[in-house]
């Protein structure tokens, strides 16, 4: 399999760029590429299917996306019949930001706790198990 | 006797909406906890308001009506608010309610006469009319006699300084006094006598305008009638301008003493400002923390799928690698068994092989060579490899529990944040109510009224000089025209002194009660001063003219300063005595009664709570006084808790609290 003709940049639509600014302005993030990464893994979390959107502006260079290539590297393992990682990621970004903006309509805020509950049950449970061991 | 069963309470003060307080049945004691400006007073004030139509501020001022009102429901645009108190009374049940709403002209109230008042008083389920309700409020409690029924620190500061400074305190409150102890009957009587005697000289006066000869002693005393009216006047107004003056004077030197107390209110915001201060800097770093954070969030969320794949893809890989040391292995022994067959002799120790050894070692090569294509079959495709080093690679120790745990800290910091902003916003407008103008202006107007009430006390001398000048004047005209021998004058003159007989017997008769009641005051007081009081060497309290009390050392010896805590008990050993000799029975409510005293006398009133009156309601702040004590102290004589929740800075609730053997 080969990535020669994956993309070198993220690109996103307006739409999803608005989505990702009220999150981030919203819920304590460093900056926005964390909230891009966020939005692309709960398309994988939720099986979104990835979105195939136009109009999309160019954020973010690959380089420093994804300086530590855990992006490229996460997505060849979870999915490994993709040949271009990047361009998944771009696509995910887009199904995952609507699946935000869902979350924002309830009263425009992303409250991080509850999203946290959503995204990762498990640690709920596990602290619930903990609340009752410690009694 | 009255007994209080329940009181209903709506949009009074903090207390919004509905809510509903039961007393605690005779014998029985009722506590409400509270924290500092959560309601304590306000609950205090709408029993008042219940009972005599009151509502008293700071200072003793009557609070403004449009200002009692819960703030967030006339947000609501509702205004006003309602009290129904059902109460027992000489053997009546009565439901008795009062409020006020905006008159109907008005759909925004900004002040106190933009509302209306109302009471409807139900007797034995009798709606009264309006002549019958104001007599059967009259009877129930009237503000003079309320004042010892219902009262808060403030109120016993005011007794304590009828103990300290009797000559300087009100008439208001020694008359007070005597209208509990009953004397007004004979007092009011002995005025009727006064009245009487002076009609009886009207009558000597016409009946000596009808002689020549007494004529001229009549003109001069219609002169001298004249004379003591104006002068009674004067008197009767300068002592009302004095009094009122009085109490202008203690209610402002009490906002003088709650000034001072300034410093300590601008301490107190000053540790909040820089709780929130520290709080906000607490808040800022751990916002930084879960930016940092949340930068991996993205990973730890898909942190279950990467852990699955890794690991089934280990257990793959793991087997393979464990087939490829297996196959290398059997290489070389499949090499060294050949090697040993082609050469008839052991590859390792060169020893010959006996014919059973090479029928073995051909049965070994071929399972051998079978085993090594067996496992070329099973290898694993190079991208599987890839994948199972790539999941390896991956970071996936999630940290989600730890930012949990932020965000929760994050969540409880922003409220004790706006708590204490809340706190401070009230101490803030305490503090600017407290202002340094405002004291200038009280010390100026303390001034002023002390300078009126001297001159007023001039006048009044001057006027009781004149009176009494006036009265040895008529006495002396009132026995001239007795020598005179005029029969009508001489008649009314005998009813005239058969009347002054009779005032002697009546005023013998209230000094009397007075001194009775002054007696058994002093006897009551000591009785439950000894019961309070945590010194043993006390031996008793000694009562003089006004009232005021004295503590008294066993070994006779008046104890001539006595401590804030001392008076505090004394005040309210008083109370408990007027209660227990009043004309009057009825329940006592006590705001923050405690606020000053040690453990041992706090202790030692919870005791006595149940004899000092036959209903108590407590109205305390917890660390005034613990729970578990309260209860562990009154054993079994709680009738009902409450306890006042904040719901926000102008929504308190009533809320009950459970315990054994509460009704």
């Amino acid at each position: 399999m080969s990535n020669a003709q994956d993309k070198t940049v993220i690109a996103v639509t307006p739409e999803t760029e608005e989505i990702l600014k009220r999150v981030e302005d919203s819920a304590s993030f460093g900056d926005r590429m964390d909230v891009a990464k966020l939005a692309m893994a709960v398309a994988i979390k939720k099986n979104l299917a990835p979105a195939k959107s136009s109009g999309r502006n160019t954020r973010w260079n690959v380089g420093g996306f994804d300086k530590d290539v855990a992006v490229n590297v996460t997505l060849r393992l979870l999915y490994p019949s993709e040949a271009q990682p990047y361009r998944l990621a771009e696509d995910l970004i887009e199904a995952g930001a609507k699946y935000l903006n869902d979350l924002l309509q309830v009263d425009g805020q992303f409250h991080l706790l509850t999203f946290l509950k959503d995204m990762c049950p498990e640690e709920d449970r596990t602290t619930e198990a903990d609340k009752t061991a410690n009694g | 006797m009255l007994v209080l069963n329940k009181l209903k309470i709506e949009d009074f003060g903090p207390f919004k909406g509905v809510q509903d307080l039961t007393f605690a049945k005779p014998g029985k004691v009722c506590i409400v906890y509270g924290e500092n400006m959560r309601g304590k007073t306000t609950l205090l004030n709408a029993i008042r308001y219940a009972i005599i139509g009151q509502i008293i501020g700071r200072g003793f001022r009557d609070e403004s009506i449009h200002e009692t009102g819960n703030w967030e429901s006339a947000e609501q645009g509702k205004f006003g608010f309602r009290t129904t108190l059902w109460f027992d009374f000489d053997g009546s049940s009565f439901e008795l309610t009062r409020g006020c709403r905006p008159r109907e002209e008005v759909k925004q109230p900004e002040n106190d006469t933009d509302y209306e008042e109302y009471v409807d008083i139900v007797r034995d389920g009798k709606v009264l009319g309006p002549e019958e309700r104001e007599e059967a409020l009259r009877r129930v409690m009237s503000p003079e006699t309320a004042r010892f029924f219902l009262f808060d620190a403030e109120l016993l500061q005011q007794y304590e300084e009828l103990l300290r400074d009797p000559a300087k305190m009100g008439r208001q409150i020694r008359a007070a006094i005597e209208r509990i102890l009953g004397v007004p009957v004979l007092t009011g009587a002995r005025a009727r006598l006064f009245d009487a005697e002076k009609d009886i000289q009207q009558d000597i006066n016409k009946a000596a305008k009808k002689s020549r000869e007494t004529n001229h002693l009549a003109t001069v005393q219609t002169q001298c009638f004249e004379i003591r009216t104006q002068a009674e006047k004067e008197i009767g107004h300068y002592q009302a301008e004095v009094s009122r003056l009085g109490e202008h004077q203690q209610s402002l030197r009490r906002h003088l003493d709650r000034l001072d107390d300034l410093s300590i209110l601008q301490s107190e915001r000053n540790s909040l400002k820089q709780e929130i201060q520290h709080l906000r800097s607490d808040l800022s770093l751990k916002a930084d923390k879960i930016r940092q954070l949340n930068a991996d969030l993205w990973v730890w969320i898909l942190e279950p799928e990467i852990k699955y794949l890794r690991d089934s893809l280990s257990a793959e890989t793991g087997d393979w690698i464990k087939h490829q040391v297996c196959l290398e292995v059997n290489k070389e022994l499949l090499g060294r068994c050949c090697e040993g067959l082609e050469s008839g002799a052991c590859s390792l120790c060169k020893t010959e092989l006996s014919d059973s050894a090479t029928k073995v070692l051909q049965s070994q090569i071929a399972e051998l060579e079978l085993s090594t294509k067996e496992t070329n079959s099973e290898s694993p495709q190079t991208d599987q490899l890839v994948r199972w080093r790539a999941a390896t690679s991956v970071r996936v120790s999630s940290q989600v529990p730890f930012l949990r745990g932020l965000l929760h800290e994050i969540e409880d910091e922003r409220i004790a944040v706006a708590e204490a902003e809340e706190k401070q916003r009230d101490l803030d407008r305490e503090i600017s109510s407290r202002d340094r103008s405002d004291a200038r202006r009280a010390r100026s107007d303390l001034e002023t009224t002390q300078k009126e009430i001297g001159v007023l006390e001039r006048s009044l001398e001057e006027s009781q000089k004149k009176l009494s000048e006036t009265e040895d004047r008529l006495e002396e005209i009132g026995q001239k025209l007795a020598r005179i021998g005029n029969p009508e004058v001489g008649f009314h003159t005998h009813r005239l002194e058969a009347c002054k007989a009779l005032h002697d017997v009546f005023n013998q008769a209230v000094v009397e009660l007075r001194d009775e009641l002054r007696k058994e005051v002093e006897k009551d007081a000591t009785r439950v001063f000894l019961r309070l009081t945590t010194e043993p060497d006390y031996g008793n309290l000694q009562i003089n003219e006004n009232y005021g009390l004295q503590i008294v050392h066993k070994d006779g010896h008046v104890i001539p300063v006595r401590s804030a805590g001392a008076e505090h008990i004394v005040a309210l050993s008083l109370i408990a005595a007027l209660q227990k000799n009043s004309s009057v029975r009825g329940p006592i409510v006590m705001d923050s009664p405690f606020g000053r005293l040690d453990s041992g006398h706090t202790d030692h009133i919870m005791r006595s709570l149940p004899d000092l009156a036959d209903q108590v309601t407590l109205l305390v702040y917890k660390s005034e006084i613990d729970r578990d004590l309260a209860i562990d102290t009154l054993r079994g004589r709680i009738g009902h808790e409450y306890e006042i929740q904040r719901v926000s800075a102008r929504h308190s609730i009533l809320l009950p609290l459970e315990g054994n053997g509460h009704e």
